[in-house]
């Protein structure tokens, strides 16, 4: 057994298989139900769940693209040269591309949540744009979750390819 | 491209993955952030998610089981002797016995905290200290099988990923 390619593959697959399903929960569950609470419990929720989620979540994603690339170096017969020059490697730099899209689309999210927190913090910010900040989140969250799911397929079937 | 093998894989590996990853994210992040939280804010939020968190995990970890059945009948034939002669065949029974365990305490888990919630939602005004104890007991068992139900998933996974490489 190649015991550094098995560890990179544990460490990938429970790493992306974490970024997915909290990118899932929380776009489909969490948020929605956050907004349906009230305006205070949603302030008050935010600021024990949204710093604590921003850092597991880009955590959780920074491993899985560093362990990604090990993983294609450390694969008998793959090679990053391959990236876009074969089958597989299409489906692979895919893959990457949209994980990349996924982190960044997080990390604005991330953004909008902020600034929903510090602004019911504050209570100084219009409702028209607590409203807005709350749109964008969900987009966002929608955004991200449905990329990071597409991402993990195409990465998934690229053996097949 | 094996197209009806790629189709099956993603079928099991989407929803697993799904199912692995909101386990972790509920029993490690999620729940212990609530816990500081604590009443009336984290009572309300937990009565309200908990519909749509019940059918995202059983969804997915229905999808994932029964997927997961047929592809290894599609990429293993006859597959009962597969599973008890090969090193790969003990890695993917150990793995599925581990997801049906971890499914099942996790079921557990949620009807912990559906007793505690039931409990909650009867009070009328603030608890006594019997009810109190009972919450926070409720409480603390559906954290900790949560923890057990996403450790004993998340071994399964890794069961699984390995299979090939023994």
């Amino acid at each position: 057994m190649d015991i550094p390619l098995v560890i990179t593959r544990i460490i990938h697959v429970l790493s992306g298989a974490f970024w997915v399903g909290a990118a899932i929960y929380l776009a489909l569950i969490l948020e929605p139900r956050v907004r349906s609470i009230g305006p205070q419990l949603e302030g008050q929720l935010l600021n024990h769940t949204s710093k604590l989620n921003s850092a597991w979540i880009t955590g959780a994603a920074v491993v899985t693209m560093l362990s990604g690339f090990a993983l294609i170096s450390l694969t008998p017969g793959r090679n990053m040269s391959q990236l876009g020059s074969s089958a597989w490697g299409n489906m692979i730099l895919a893959g990457l591309i949209l994980s990349l899209a996924a982190f960044f689309i997080s990390g604005g999210a991330g953004a909008f949540s902020a600034k929903l927190r510090r602004g019911l913090d504050a209570g100084n910010v219009s409702s028209d744009d607590l409203d807005r900040y709350r749109r964008n989140l969900s987009l966002l969250s929608y955004l991200n979750a449905v990329i990071v799911t597409v991402a993990v397929a195409t990465m998934a079937a690229a053996r097949f390819a | 491209m094996d197209a009806e093998i790629a189709i099956l894989r993603l079928l099991h590996i989407v929803p697993g993955v799904v199912l692995v990853g909101s386990a972790i994210f509920l029993a490690w992040v999620l729940q212990p952030a609530l816990k500081v939280t604590g009443p009336p804010h984290a009572g309300a939020l937990m009565s309200n998610m908990v519909k749509p968190m019940v059918i995202l995990l059983h969804s997915s970890a229905s999808l994932t089981i029964i997927f997961g059945v047929i592809m290894a009948f599609r990429v293993r034939d006859p597959l009962f002797d597969f599973l008890w002669s090969t090193n790969w065949g003990t890695m993917i029974w150990v793995g599925a016995l581990l997801a049906v365990l971890g499914y099942a305490v996790g079921t557990t888990g949620g009807f912990t905290s559906k007793k505690m919630m039931d409990l909650g939602a009867s009070l009328q005004g603030p608890p006594t200290p019997e009810q109190g104890a009972e919450i926070a007991r409720l409480q603390a068992r559906a954290m900790l099988l949560t923890k057990i139900a996403s450790v004993l998933v998340t071994i399964a996974v890794i069961t699984m990923a390995l299979a090939q490489h023994v």
